[in-house]
């Protein structure tokens, strides 16, 4: 385990240099601190904790001015005490490095004081820390030094937001980026991430706002709903246009699915400068997002529009070609692909499973499948009719599709029922409320028993009541059915969208790539498949960072990784280490991302603002779109609302850093 | 619900702001960036700190965007608490371009009065970053105003008065660190944004970075040359604006002392731009009745005010065939000025140089327009604002508050009535254009002068008006600061206006309140009241109160113009208007090295 050698944490001074009793930080797993890259011991670090050295030799001083300089750069230069108390402290730090002139040192110490107890955001709270810990603990450490060019430095400004995204997009900035009037910059931003930015701006999960510290205040902004605003103003409105990009690389990547995974992947690897084909077995280009998301709540044009970006920028889709059904891998790489990205996704839906279950039934339905047709008949202008009472069953996000895309469909009544409690249901909470807004009865602690068939049609769905057990020692509460609760819900259509899983053609034995026993193709960090030069990511992977189906920004952050790794195996022949992603991981491993210390909510409130719906009774027969996009005014206000937790991780190691500094 | 504020127990309302908290029970804490008027609290300049003890321990909090809680014991005193307040003002000196002798604000500037008010004593760091602060742009390339950066200390208010009363949000933030500035989108420069140059933002701005292009030394060049006849001429509501810059009671009308000084300073004659009101009501309300009885574009928007011309052009172009083609006040005095005048007074035509004191910032622009020039020659010659002139005025020894008022006497173009003075306020030219287009339709004159539904200070006012027999009642409406204008004028657009004439001025309260009046530290347009009702009862006490009864007006058509709409009018007094929308757009890879994050 790395040792500690001295450091300040949390205002409290470590020194075990010449102490007979080895003292750490509580709570802070020193395990994750052993190597930052393979035998690349980490030597310091410090964030806004403070600092901790675990290597004697290295140089505080030059450590903190590195650190510092970060924290300079990342000032955003709004507030008074960080734009300039960082210029005056760095400057303070270069002069001491040199060591040619007496530091005043004080003068250093009551700048960077002030940084910390007046600034407006995190950089500056936060950012002087652990220089402050030296200055106060460790002043006779601050020696200078010459430059150490055998050691590797990685910093990283990050918050809890850009933590919680699997995108690791940089989410205070591009708001920031609204609120001082650049939508351009703003979806710019999202960009260099991946091209679907008002898709995700309408559908995402939105993980981050589940971690925004403005909840300590009055309510999470509301990031999703902004980042479809600058979308909307930058991307849809064509202040920003996609151009060929100049493909100065022979070799061509094969990319398999023309899904958001699979478009972000050959859009990365496009601006890297390599030639793209990608292989869609249906005749349009989308995936999940095309044939899975109901129009009304992602209009197909704005999702057409931004696959329109990788066509531009020189792509190529070619359709109605299906892996395991017209190619194979070997088949690629015979036509010349120097490398191959699988971005198959889970495109088949699954049944319930119930005992003697008939999936011939017409009106016996997995939500996959409902959802295609659904989006069929809209886009033919002519919607599908259920005739006589819907049941969905499931509590996720599709069942909130499937009953929210049937209510608007059918001519009688939609139920949902779930057999856990509402808590627990895995659907966003906005889409169950809008589903109650538009009619869906819920039936939840409420399980699936049989189908019952008469007449070789479907009457109704045999269910029981459920009730949750006692909580297990991790304090989960499970189900278990009530006896003697069964009863018959009488309906004509049932719809399963209860899970989906990967095509099972899609790979055979001679592909020689390694699935798991749910044929999820086994990847490691790098998204690497066990067969060389082939990669994967998305629903159709199982990997560290998701098994199976996942999130639309989980599969495109992990195309963004892939597409990197992509390039440095047809550059180098191997893929690399990522230093971001390391960080994060660092992050997680050693608990280090704590919520905010200092008390946010005496902050003056300014209540969220709330999205503009098209009226319950408009929009239950309608697909138009039920979320309008913010007025500028309302999005300056949101913006204005963001309290920029910023934080400076920095990582000082024994060696260089491959692919870093 | 109780608080303390240096060892004494207050009340304090449910989610105010220690900073609300203190002011209400009279205790100051220095500030910079908050600006009350318009409820902005960006919260950057970070000086209104004070300390807080509450059970969560002892912390220093800025008391703009904190709320003040049960039994919080607030220290606005100490000295940890005076010392960071210092420190942080000299912080934001540090990186403040510092030429204070040579600045547009000089002895009118907030920071100075906050680093007096926070002891400041010594400048540590005014040398260290001084680099930093030259870097940073000066942008002259707008006629009217100048954007130096050098001097800004990111406030934010400029930006906040363009959206939330202009609703024209054309300033933005660029840059981060020490180059942080207020930027103008994605346009090249100022001259080509979506600024329409209003100059409300010099209004709010504590510093000079935001000020209006000095063109007093052009002025004292024409005064000095011996080939230059000046011509000078002013505002209506100049009158009772100019007093504001010498210590006058807000709204004291100085009509004669202004005519006195400009005498004093050398001005070969003196005019009114009232009179040029007056004209413009005979042009502009023929035209009304002539869209009216011919089927024209109605409703029709008056065009007397330059920002929102420039708004029209530059934000909703779709607008423009609804827009009167007379020119403003200001655009038809200078051809009168230039070819009338000099006929009337045996002058040298070629000689002459109009020089115009406005409270306007964009009609220095207007002035620029190619539009309002004769072969090349300009009408207008020179501009000044209310805040430039004074400052000419301190320049040459004037001493306003002693000088004896003169009349004017020019016996062409100096006559006024009340209706062209009532132009100087929202609802003005309305008024002035019902009073002479109900005489020119009825022969008799409206009954009750004072059209009381057109008057006050709401953003938007409509009434309805019975014109007589012939067009019977109309809807007018009323309206000021352009995010008012945008909604009527999108409502026009979309077809479903009900009205025939609607005013619009581009400053809140229309001239009174441009651009280009006196700036007053931490207030907003705080006399307007008082200064619309001094030219309500300039109107009152005036003895003709419609243009069309000025005799000069009556002189000019008979011998000169020969009737309102005329195709001499037309040639003269007249102007078009051009779609000048942009539509930004970059490829997303030349936009992306503009971003500026660390990561």
């Amino acid at each position: 385990m790395a040792k500690l050698v001295y450091g300040v944490f949390d205002d409290v001074p470590y020194d075990n240099r010449d102490s007979t009793s080895y003292q750490t930080p509580p709570e802070i797993d020193l395990e994750a601190f052993n190597y930052f890259n393979k035998d690349n011991p980490i030597a310091l670090f410090c964030n806004e904790r403070g600092f901790l050295v675990f290597d004697a030799e290295v140089s505080l001083l030059l450590s903190l001015q590195k650190h510092f300089e970060k924290v300079a750069a990342g000032s955003c230069g709004k507030c008074s005490p960080c734009r300039t108390g960082s210029a005056l402290v760095l400057r303070l730090l270069n002069q001491a490095v040199l060591g040619k002139t007496a530091v005043d040192w004080e003068l250093m110490q009551e700048i960077a004081t002030q940084m910390v107890k007046t600034s407006l955001c995190g950089v500056g709270k936060t950012g002087p820390i652990p220089l402050l810990g030296a200055l106060k603990y460790f002043r006779k450490e601050l020696q200078p030094t010459p430059p150490d060019l055998k050691r590797g430095f990685f910093s990283t400004m990050t918050s809890p937001c850009i933590e919680a995204c699997p995108g690791l997009v940089n989410i205070p900035r591009y708001i920031d980026y609204i609120k001082d009037g650049h939508t351009d910059l703003s979806a710019n931003l999202v960009l260099r991430h991946y091209p679907l930015v008002g898709s995700c701006g309408r559908v995402c999960v939105r993980t981050c706002e589940q971690a925004c510290q403005r909840a300590h205040v009055d309510a999470p902004i509301s990031i999703r709903n902004l980042k479809r605003f600058a979308a909307d103003q930058a991307i849809a409105a064509h202040v920003l246009k996609p151009e060929p990009v100049k493909l100065e690389h022979e070799q061509r990547v094969a990319i398999v699915g023309a899904g958001p995974v699979g478009i972000a992947c050959s859009y990365h690897l496009l601006s890297l400068g390599y030639p793209c084909d990608i292989f869609e077995a249906k005749a349009q280009a989308g995936g999940m997002i095309r044939y899975g998301i109901p129009i009304y709540r992602l209009p197909k044009d704005t999702l057409q529009e931004e696959i329109n970006i990788v066509l531009q920028m020189g792509g190529k889709i070619i359709f109605n070609q299906c892996l395991g059904r017209d190619f194979h891998i070997d088949d690629l790489f015979k036509q010349g692909y120097a490398a191959v990205f699988l971005a198959c996704g889970c495109p088949q839906g699954s049944y319930l499973g119930m005992p003697d279950e008939d999936t011939s039934l017409a009106t016996y339905e997995n939500g996959i499948e409902f959802l295609e047709r659904v989006y069929a008949g809209v886009e033919a202008k002519n919607p599908p009719v259920l005739d006589g009472d819907v049941v969905v069953v499931g509590g996720g996000n599709v069942a909130m599709d499937c009953c929210r895309a049937a209510v608007r469909i059918a001519k009688g009544t939609v139920h949902v029922i779930y057999r856990r409690t509402e808590a627990d249901a895995p659907a966003d909470k906005e889409e169950i409320a809008a589903a109650k807004e538009e009619g869906v009865q819920f039936h939840f602690l409420c399980g699936q028993d049989s189908l019952v068939v008469e007449n070789g049609k479907i009457v109704g769905l045999k269910v029981q009541d459920m009730e949750q057990t006692d909580p297990d020692a991790s304090g989960r509460r499970g189900v278990r059915p009530i006896a003697n609760s069964s009863k018959i819900l009488p309906c004509q259509h049932v719809i399963a969208a209860i899970g989906q899983r990967t095509d099972p053609k899609m790979l055979c034995a001679a592909d020689k790539i390694e699935v798991n026993r749910k044929n999820c193709v086994v990847v490691n960090a790098a998204q690497e498949t066990s067969r060389p030069g082939v990669f994967a990511a998305g629903d159709c992977t199982a990997g560290p960072r998701a098994q199976g189906p996942t999130t639309l920004i989980m599969g495109m952050g992990q195309a963004y990784f892939a597409a990197r790794s992509i390039e440095r195996y047809l550059r180098q022949g191997e893929v690399s280490f990522d230093s971001r992603w390391r960080m994060t991981d660092l992050i997680n491993q050693g608990h280090l991302m704590q919520p905010d210390k200092e008390p946010v909510n005496l902050k003056v409130k300014a209540p969220r603002v709330p999205v503009r719906e098209l009226p319950a009774a408009d929009r239950c027969h309608s697909f138009a779109e039920v979320e309008q996009t913010m007025t500028p005014e309302e999005a300056w206000s949101e913006a204005a609302r963001c309290l920029r937790c910023y934080r400076i991780y920095s990582v000082v190691t024994a060696k260089h850093i491959p692919g870093g500094e | 619900m109780k608080a303390f504020l240096n060892k004494r127990e207050y009340d304090f309302q449910d989610g105010e702001s220690i900073l609300e908290f203190a002011r209400r029970h009279g205790v100051f804490i220095p500030s910079l960036c908050q600006f009350k008027p318009l409820e902005h609290r960006p919260a950057t300049c970070r000086v209104c700190l004070v300390s807080v003890t509450d059970a969560a321990g002892t912390r220093m909090v800025t008391a703009c965007d904190t709320r003040v809680t049960q039994d919080m014991y607030i220290d606005t005193i100490s000295k940890e608490v005076r010392d960071r307040q210092r420190l942080q003002v000299e912080l934001i000196l540090a990186d403040h371009h510092q030429d204070c002798a040579a600045c547009a604000r000089h002895g009118d500037c907030e920071l100075q009065d906050l680093s007096e008010a926070v002891g400041l004593s010594r400048n540590r760091f005014a040398q260290v970053l001084a680099g930093a602060a030259a870097k940073r742009l000066c942008d002259t390339s707008a006629t009217s105003m100048l954007r130096d950066m050098t001097k800004c200390i990111r406030c934010l208010r400029c930006v906040e008065v363009c959206r939330k009363i202009q609703g024209v949000a054309a300033l933005t933030v660029d840059g981060r660190g020490l180059g942080t500035v207020i930027g103008v989108g994605m346009a090249p420069d100022h001259n080509t944004s979506a600024c329409i140059q209003c100059g409300q933002c010099t209004l709010v701005c504590p510093t000079g970075a935001l000020a209006e292009r000095d063109q007093n030394d052009q002025v004292l060049d024409y005064l000095a040359s011996p080939d230059v006849i000046t011509v000078f001429s002013f505002a209506p509501s100049v009158r009772v604006l100019l007093g504001d810059e010498f210590g006058f009671p807000a709204g004291s009308n100085v009509e004669g002392k202004i005519v006195a000084a400009l005498r004093a300073i050398g001005a070969d004659v003196v005019i009114d731009t009232d009179f040029a009101a007056d004209v413009v009501i005979m042009e502009e309300g023929t035209e009304l009745l002539n869209r009216v009885r011919e089927g024209g574009k109605l409703p029709m928007f008056t065009s007397c005010c330059p920002g929102w011309i420039n708004f029209a052009e530059k934000h909703i172009p779709g607008i423009l065939p609804y827009l009167s083609t007379t020119r403003s006040p200001q655009g038809v005095l200078g051809p009168l000025a230039k070819t009338y005048l000099p006929l009337r007074m045996g002058l040298d035509a070629k000689k002459i140089r109009n020089i115009s004191i406005m409270p306007c910032v964009a009609k220095k622009d207007e002035a620029a327009r190619p539009q309002l020039a004769r072969d090349g020659v300009p009408d207008i010659d020179v501009v000044l604002t209310v805040r430039e002139f004074s400052r000419l005025l301190r320049r040459l020894g004037v001493d306003l508050v002693n000088i004896a008022p003169e009349p004017f006497d020019n016996p062409f173009m100096s006559a006024s009535t009340g209706a062209a003075v009532i132009f100087g306020t929202t609802g003005g030219v309305m008024e002035a254009a019902v009073r002479t287009v109900y005489a020119l339709l009825n022969g008799q004159e409206l009954q009750g002068i004072v059209a009381a539904p057109l008057r006050g200070l709401e953003g938007v006012r409509t009434a309805e008006l019975d014109l007589g027999p012939e067009v019977g009642p109309v809807k007018l409406a009323i309206c000021h600061g352009l995010r008012n204008a945008k909604i009527l004028a999108e409502e026009v657009l979309a077809g479903t206006s009900p009205y025939t004439f609607i005013e619009v001025m581009a400053c809140p309260g229309g001239c009174i309140d441009g651009g280009g009046t006196s700036r007053f530290k931490g207030s907003y347009h705080a006399a307007k009241q008082r200064k619309q009702q001094s030219l309500y009862d300039l109107d009152h006490n005036m003895h003709y109160r419609q243009s069309h009864n000025n005799p000069q007006i009556k002189l000019l058509y008979e011998e000169f113009l020969t009737a309102p709409n005329s195709e001499k009018a037309h040639h003269l007094l007249h102007t078009y208007y051009r779609d000048r929308q942009e539509w930004p757009s970059q490829s997303i890879e030349e936009n992306k090295r503009k971003l500026t994050l660390v990561e």
